[in-house]
C-alpha cells in the first residue's frame, strides 16, 4: 500500500508576510494537516493569526476552546464568527528571541459535502511568563469542497517573520 | 524512507448502523490511528478492542464545554468513552482520532483519544487517555453508539510502522 501522508505544498517565509495561502488544494485526499512553527511581528508575547477557508468572511464559523496558561484553565465558545480566530496561537515580538510557536490544524473529509470540522492544537512557551496552549474543536458550516486556506495575522500589526514556516499535507484514505 | 502511515480500512456510514468494526487488523505495524467523522441525533460515542466489553477499561478526560474546563476519571468501565458531556448531532459532524500504542505487545493497551465536537453555539473539546487491561493483541476496534442511534460520516483505520 503506497504511503497517504503526503506534503502538497510548503511556505517557509523569507520575509514577513501578512498572510500565507495554500489555494488550488487538489481534491484528491480525505484529509488535511496544517503543521506550521511561526512568530509574529505584533508586540505582544502572545499574538494570533485567524484561518479562513475558500477566502469566505461570512458568519459561518465557530469554535470551542479549552486554554490553559500554565495557570488557569478556561473554556470558551465563538459562535457566529468571520473566521476561526487563534487566541493567542503566535509568539509575537515581545516573545524570547527565537521562540516560534507550534501549531496543528486537521481538517479531516474536506471535500465531502457537509458541515466541516476542525481541530486546532497549540502551543507557545516563553519560558518567561505564563504563556498558553489552546486545544480547540471548530466547525465551518459549509458545504463546499476546501480548496483554500488562509492564514492571517493581526491587521497592520502582526505579520507573520521570516523564517515561519507552513507545511500542509494530505492523507488518504486508500 | 518507507511507507509508515497506511491505511488498512475505511467504513463509509449510511445511517444504517450504530456501530462499526474494524476486524482481522493485520499484525505488520506498530501503532494504529483510527480517523471518525460522525453524525448521529444522541447518544454518546464509545470504543472497545476485540469485542470485550467487560469492566477492562478506564480512561482520564479533560473537556472544554465554552462554559467549564474540566477533568474526570473512570475506571473499571466497560469502554472508553470519546464524549464528554455533550453528544453527536445530526448537523455539526464531530472529528474524533483514536491513537493506539503497541497494539502486538504483550502489555496492558494505551489509547490516545481527541473529539473535537463543535456546534455553532454549544459543543466541546475533549481529550482523553485510555487503557485496556489486556495483553493480548488487537485484532479488531469497534466504535458504537450506547444509544443504538445510527451513525453518519465515515471512519478510517491507519496503520504506521515504526521501521
Amino acid at each position: 500500500m503506497a504511503n497517504t501522508y503526503t506534503l502538497i505544498a510548503s511556505n517557509t517565509l523569507s520575509s514577513s508576510a501578512s498572510s500565507v495561502t495554500f489555494s488550488s488544494i487538489p481534491a484528491t485526499f480525505t484529509d488535511l494537516v496544517l503543521k506550521i512553527s511561526a512568530r509574529s511581528t505584533e508586540a505582544v508575547a502572545d499574538s494570533s493569526f485567524d484561518t479562513k477557508f475558500n477566502s469566505v468572511t461570512t458568519s459561518t464559523y465557530s469554535r470551542v476552546r479549552l486554554r490553559v496558561n500554565g495557570s488557569v484553565v478556561s473554556s470558551s465558545l465563538f459562535s457566529n464568527a468571520s473566521n476561526i480566530g487563534g487566541s493567542d496561537n503566535v509568539t509575537g515580538s515581545s516573545a524570547t528571541a527565537n521562540t516560534f510557536s507550534n501549531v496543528e490544524i486537521y481538517i479531516p473529509s474536506y471535500t465531502v459535502s457537509q458541515n466541516k470540522p476542525v481541530s486546532l492544537f497549540n502551543v507557545c512557551e516563553n519560558n518567561v511568563t505564563a504563556f498558553h496552549m489552546n486545544v480547540q474543536a471548530a466547525l465551518w458550516r459549509n458545504t463546499a469542497a476546501i480548496s483554500s486556506i488562509t492564514m492571517d495575522g493581526i491587521p497592520s500589526s502582526g505579520q507573520f517573520v521570516s523564517g515561519s514556516s507552513f507545511f500542509l499535507y494530505g492523507i488518504k484514505n486508500s | 524512507m518507507p511507507a509508515t502511515y497506511e491505511p488498512i480500512a475505511t467504513v463509509t456510514l449510511n445511517n444504517t448502523s450504530s456501530s462499526v468494526t474494524f476486524s482481522s487488523i493485520p499484525a505488520t505495524f506498530t501503532d494504529l490511528r483510527i480517523v471518525f467523522v460522525g453524525f448521529a441525533a444522541s447518544g454518546t460515542g464509545r470504543v472497545r478492542f476485540n469485542g470485550d466489553s467487560g469492566t477492562n477499561y478506564s480512561s482520564t478526560h479533560f473537556s472544554g464545554n465554552g462554559t467549564s474546563a474540566t477533568s474526570s476519571r473512570s475506571s473499571n468501565t466497560n469502554q472508553i468513552w470519546f464524549n464528554g458531556g455533550d453528544g453527536p448531532s445530526t448537523t455539526a459532524p464531530q472529528f474524533v482520532t483514536i491513537d493506539i500504542f503497541n497494539y502486538l505487545e504483550a502489555v496492558n493497551k494505551s489509547a490516545l483519544l481527541s473529539t473535537s465536537n463543535d456546534k455553532n453555539g454549544s459543543g466541546e473539546v475533549v481529550g482523553i487517555v485510555g487503557m485496556w487491561r489486556n495483553t493480548s493483541v488487537i485484532t479488531s476496534i469497534t466504535i458504537d453508539n450506547n444509544n443504538g442511534v445510527n451513525w453518519t460520516g465515515a471512519a478510517t483505520l491507519y496503520g504506521i510502522k515504526a521501521a
